[in-house]
């Protein structure tokens, strides 16, 4: 089993290779101009769906809620909301175009770079959105349900409530990164930390 | 632009489908990253000022896209391995049935061993392969030539150890 002979084997697939790619041939272009599969640009999309559906929410709120007593304090949460989606998106795009491509290391360790500073900027916009909107929503449903702001300012109702929303926003933001974010951000980095390790790693 | 492209991936689609194969073991994943490296090939195609050779080019994007691959969710757990019977070796003449059989056979082997490695091993294997110098693996995956050789003395071992173990010698 010498190592020529192991070349030799490799170049014969070449005819499996011509055998394949004439079965594709006349979908090539097609084939290349489809919608990338790969993972930043997975994250790219995740980002502009975030943002659609923080407008799809501005216009469900305005068309339900626009007489609504507190609606301006809903608005402008809905606004810095969708604000705070939109930029990373917008950034985002810049930054895929800017991953090196010099070598395969640079390559990897870009993708890495953009993946883990995503996680940490996803988790910091989360909380701090997630407890605004559990606010809002919690003073829409209470003054919707006929209460006044300063009833639900008081302490037999304010400190159960405070509670009931911190615990609320744990499991909430704990669900979301074990199965959304893990699977998104957390397992791909990961893996290109391994990756990247594997091949800088000095051997003997 | 289009008629650049296609030239270039009818004269290098070799490599894409060496690739595909060295990092999937089923046929859906292998048409998946076949055409993902067509897509990044695509992308890239117009930022490529020719500033290396158009090989090294094709080797580092494909080379990117299979080693950070994802498989997608809903088949991560099976579905067919690829079908050598699929992508046929041609007869030619004064070549007999049983000598294509064989030749397929070890082929497939190969591919199954190659795919046992770490991926980061499989890059470099499969350049070493394709009979690429140590400068031009170094150039490509971005390491040093003496990283190289350490390296590839260490894959080549274990790859022909897994060969033994899979029954090469009995081909």
């Amino acid at each position: 089993m010498e190592e020529f002979d192991l070349q030799d084997i490799w170049k014969e697939s070449d005819e499996q290779a011509k055998s394949y790619y004439q079965s594709i041939e006349p979908e090539i272009l097609e084939m290349a101009r489809k919608k990338s599969d790969g993972i930043l640009y997975k994250l790219k999309r995740n980002l502009i769906a975030d943002s659609s559906i923080g407008m799809a929410m501005w216009v469900f709120f305005f068309y339900y809620f626009w007489d609504h007593q507190y609606f301006w304090l809903m608005a402008g949460t809905l606004f810095i909301v969708t604000i705070l989606s939109l930029i990373p998106a917008y950034k985002f795009s810049k930054k895929l175009k800017a991953v090196p491509t010099q070598n395969v290391v640079e390559s990897i360790r870009g993708y890495h770079e953009v993946l883990s500073t995503e996680l940490r900027k996803t988790k910091s916009r989360m909380t701090i959105v997630l407890p605004i909107f559990f606010m809002v929503g919690l003073i829409m449903g209470f003054t919707g349900a006929g209460g006044g702001i300063g009833e639900l300012l008081e302490w037999k109702i304010v400190i159960p409530t405070i509670l009931i929303s911190i615990l609320a926003i744990i499991v909430l933001r704990w669900l979301t990164f074990k199965f959304h974010m893990f699977h998104l951000y957390e397992k791909p980095v990961n893996e290109l930390k391994e990756l990247l390790d594997d091949l800088l790693k000095i051997e003997n | 632009m289009k008629l650049d492209f296609k030239k270039i991936v009818d004269q290098y689609n070799g490599i894409l489908y060496k690739i595909a194969r060295s990092y999937t073991t089923e046929e859906a994943d292998f048409q998946d990253l076949y055409q993902e490296i067509l897509i990044q090939l695509w992308q890239s195609f117009e930022r490529f000022k020719g500033e290396s050779k158009i090989s090294t080019w094709i080797y580092r994007v494909s080379l990117n896209t299979a080693l950070t691959f994802q498989k997608k969710q809903k088949r991560e757990i099976s579905t067919n391995p690829i079908d050598n019977a699929s992508y046929k070796i041609a007869g030619g003449s004064g070549v007999g049935e049983e000598q294509v059989f064989q030749k397929e056979k070890k082929i497939e082997l190969l591919y199954k061993c190659v795919n046992l490695l770490k991926k980061d091993d499989r890059a470099i294997i499969l350049l070493h392969l394709e009979e690429k110098k140590y400068d031009e693996i170094a150039e490509i995956i971005g390491i040093t030539v003496s990283h190289v050789g350490v390296k590839l003395m260490r894959i080549k071992k274990q790859l022909f150890q897994l060969l033994k173990e899979q029954g090469y010698g009995r081909i």
